[in-house]
């Protein structure tokens, strides 16, 4: 009987899983696509998790503790340590998951700040040409080094028109190298090493 | 060494050092006499106004006094049989000229009917629309505005 | 045991479904500044005394609609008359972003000048491209237009609209002061009369090949359609009908007007053909239709009309009669006209009881207002898309304003002329031979 609920619950958990990754239920995606907001400072999401995270904690440790004492009371004694043991490693394993959880949250406000940040400098040295056509759009997939310095720049879709590719050329070539791009290593290979810019001009 | 020889060592001597990049030789042609025609022909439009109709924006409904106005003219016109009438449709500046054309035409056309009405032969009456062309106020006031919202209707 | 390995799990899934896209940031909107361009002083190898006087020539064009920004010859750091002697640090700044280095020498013939001219990306440190222009010495104006043209080109990858020509209505200030139908330059200059009356003149149209003018004259009484060869003068009136016959436009072939009659009781689009010296009716309406445009591929007319109570904007396929409306905002829309790509038109569009010059994109229907002047009309559209110049009353007087399309620069015309009203612009004209060497 244990087997088989043990089967299950796992099958039912992986499949639960996907869908919901699926739904976007974690909504890891949305979260990509940078709007010019203010990003929240980091610390205040922090704190407000550790919150929820401490609640969490006590109520499925209760649940958990409980099952494990009712069939053997005897055992307790015993194995008190051992069900101390369970808990600590539960706790650990909720930790984490809340914490890589977390982590996703903050990685996506990172991500935005650098990204305003590239954004602006970019904005500030593009001259496009007056065109009364407004559909053009080019993508240029820009490498940098951790000092922000641009080390290569390819034009990885252009927008039939020479002189705007020519324009968002000129644009990358006068920022040289990004200010303020300080992140954390692991940030920055993810995610800013090789990044695609895309200039197309409002309507 | 002439001046077209010299021309093209300059050509060869930018190729040579600055790497043979498309060169663009325009020859920039001198306008053409473009003659002016002065042909200023007049048309006389005799004939006095005797009398004008006035119309609200962006109408060409006739109020009850002004069909009773044309009616009297009509009345004018009957013992002048030998005349003819010429009837010219106005609109004030604003909106766009061509639509103020096409405008001033049904006021002068709304005037004409009345005539007819009123028993003057249609093949004694021409219609013209001016659009806003011949204002006889100028100035952007209700007033001016007011004043060139008119058809005139002419005996010839 | 089991929790572990299902706790496990559920973290895995978290990350596998956490796909890290590759990371895509949208630039939309640049540099509010306009592009810095500097044009050097041309060397001059002539004896002519006009020596420096291409470099204001171009830069004053470059100016005109707020696209650059151009340095006068005291700002620059050095003075470079070749490639060779560009010394980029210099350019670099003053925040320059492009550079015309050149020098003029004598053409084939004395009185010819031959410039050749380079345009240089600053900022990549790159020549982008290499051009000879020449032309007369006694027409130098001419031949700076050729060559901004040609740096305009070069630097935005549309054609440049130095060399293109206005054609206007003129009234004289005098209570019987007559109408005349003028030309002149874009840049204001060079500006004669084509042709005079007492009577009014209304509507010219610039035929597509820049060859021919059509317009509406009411020298015989009333309103007439006449057809008038720029380089000859000579003046054709089309056979005329009762009532209205007005609103020219040229095919972009050329080969027919459509215009406006109201022979049949109301006003009607028609089709003229120059040929066949006949008409055709297109609309049959008891309302009034007017003002047609040709759209640029010739298969669409643009016009007014008043048939559902005021006047909105309706486009009609020519080889079917298919009317659909295209205005829903706004109780007086009018005076449309195709912009160079067929894919917007701008017309007059009033709100708030002032007419304003609007523009709106066919396909989204979406309108954005131009203009805050008011008693707007008659826009018309440079050839390459980029200025629109109109009609407008400006403290009284009835004037020509332009503003660029993306409606940042505002400029006016000035004029000792009197009134002028109905511009129309010229299409790109066969102002320079060009030959591609190497």
């Amino acid at each position: 009987m244990q087997n088989y609920y043990s089967g299950l619950t796992i099958s039912l958990i992986l499949h639960l899983g996907i869908v919901m990754s699926f739904a976007n239920f974690f909504q890891i995606d949305l979260l990509y696509s940078v709007q010019k907001f203010d990003p929240m400072p980091v610390y205040l999401i922090y704190e407000k998790s550790e919150a929820v995270l401490r609640e969490k904690k006590v109520n499925k440790i209760k649940k958990v503790v409980s099952k494990k004492i009712i069939p053997s009371p005897k055992v307790i004694q015993i194995s008190s340590s051992k069900t101390e043991l369970v808990n600590i490693e539960i706790e650990k394993t909720l930790l984490s998951k809340e914490r890589s959880q977390l982590e996703l949250i903050n990685v996506v406000d990172e991500i935005s700040l650098y990204s305003n940040r590239i954004k602006d400098q970019v904005m500030v040295n593009w001259k496009p040409p007056a065109l009364s056509n407004f559909e053009f759009k080019s993508e240029l997939i820009i490498s940098l080094v951790p000092t922000g310095e641009i080390i290569n720049v390819k034009i990885s879709k252009g927008s039939g028109n020479k002189a705007f590719d020519r324009s968002a050329l000129a644009a990358i070539e006068k920022v040289g190298r990004f200010d303020n791009l300080d992140m954390r290593r692991k940030l920055f290979d993810e995610h800013f090493r090789n990044f695609t810019l895309v200039f197309s001009p409002r309507d | 060494m002439s001046a077209l020889e010299s021309l093209f060592v300059l050509i060869a001597a930018l190729c040579a050092v600055g790497g043979c990049a498309n060169v663009l030789y325009d020859e920039a042609v001198d306008v053409s006499a473009i003659s002016a025609t002065s042909e200023a022909k007049y048309f006389d439009s005799a004939g006095e106004v005797s009398g004008t109709i006035y119309f609200d924006y962006d109408k060409y409904d006739l109020i009850s006094s002004s069909i009773t106005q044309i009616r009297q003219l009509a009345n004018d016109f009957k013992t002048n049989s030998s005349m003819k009438i010429r009837v010219e449709g106005h609109c004030d500046e604003r909106g766009t000229r061509e639509y103020n054309l096409a405008l001033g035409e049904k006021r002068a056309k709304a005037v004409a009917e009345v005539l007819i009405l009123n028993g003057v032969p249609s093949n004694k009456i021409t219609t013209v629309s001016y659009g806003e062309e011949k204002p006889v106020a100028y100035g952007s006031t209700e007033a001016s505005w007011a004043k060139n919202r008119r058809a005139e209707l002419r005996l010839l | 045991m089991n929790f572990r390995i299902i706790f496990f799990l559920f973290i895995s899934i978290i990350f596998s479904a956490a796909t890290f896209s590759h990371l895509k940031i949208e630039i939309t909107e640049g540099s509010q500044n306009p592009i810095r361009i500097a044009i050097v002083p041309i060397g001059w190898n002539l004896d002519n005394p006009s020596r420096g006087y291409l470099h204001q020539m171009v830069s004053s064009d470059l100016e005109s609609f707020g696209e650059f920004e151009t340095l006068t010859p005291q700002d620059m750091l050095s003075l470079p008359r070749n490639e060779e002697e560009v010394f980029y640090r210099d350019w670099k700044l003053l925040d320059v972003d492009y550079l015309v280095v050149g020098t003029a020498s004598q053409g084939e013939v004395p009185e010819e000048v031959s410039v050749s001219f380079s345009v240089i990306d600053v900022t990549r440190e790159k020549t982008l491209r290499r051009s000879i222009s020449s032309g007369s010495i006694n027409y130098l104006n001419s031949l700076a237009h050729v060559m901004s043209d040609r740096i305009y080109e070069e630097i935005n990858g549309i054609p440049g609209i130095y060399s293109t020509k206005i054609i206007y209505i003129n009234k004289e200030g005098s209570s019987n002061g007559k109408y005349h139908l003028r030309l002149a330059d874009i840049d204001g200059q060079n500006d004669l009369a084509l042709f005079s009356s007492y009577e009014p003149l209304m509507s010219p149209d610039w035929s597509s090949d820049g060859k021919k003018l059509a317009y509406v004259s009411f020298e015989e009484g009333s309103s007439k359609i006449y057809i008038q060869e720029l380089y000859t003068g000579n003046r054709k009136g089309l056979k005329s009908e009762g009532g209205i016959n007005s609103s020219p436009n040229w095919s972009p072939d050329d080969r027919y007007l459509s215009a406006v009659l109201s022979k049949a009781g109301n006003p009607d689009i028609y089709i003229y053909d120059i040929k066949e010296n006949s008409w055709k009716q297109l609309t049959d309406h008891f309302g009034i239709d007017t003002e047609p445009d040709w759209s640029p591929n010739g298969k669409k007319i643009i016009f007014t009309s008043n048939r559902s109570g005021s006047p909105q904007i309706y486009e009609m396929t020519v080889s079917n009669g298919k009317i659909r409306r295209k205005t829903f905002e706004g109780s007086y829309n009018a005076r449309a006209r195709y912009t160079p790509d067929g894919k917007s038109f701008v017309f007059v569009h009033r709100m708030d009881n002032l007419f304003h010059i609007a523009v709106q994109n066919l396909r989204t229907g979406k309108l954005r207002i131009l203009t805050d002047t008011s008693l707007d009309e008659s826009p018309t559209i440079s050839p390459n898309g980029n200025v629109i110049i109109y009609a407008t009353k400006n403290q009284g007087e009835n004037i020509l304003a332009g503003i660029s399309y993306n409606g940042k620069t505002k400029f006016i015309l000035p004029t000792d002329l009197g009134e002028v009203r109905e511009p129309s612009w010229s299409p790109i004209l066969k102002q320079s031979r060009s030959t591609r060497l190497f």
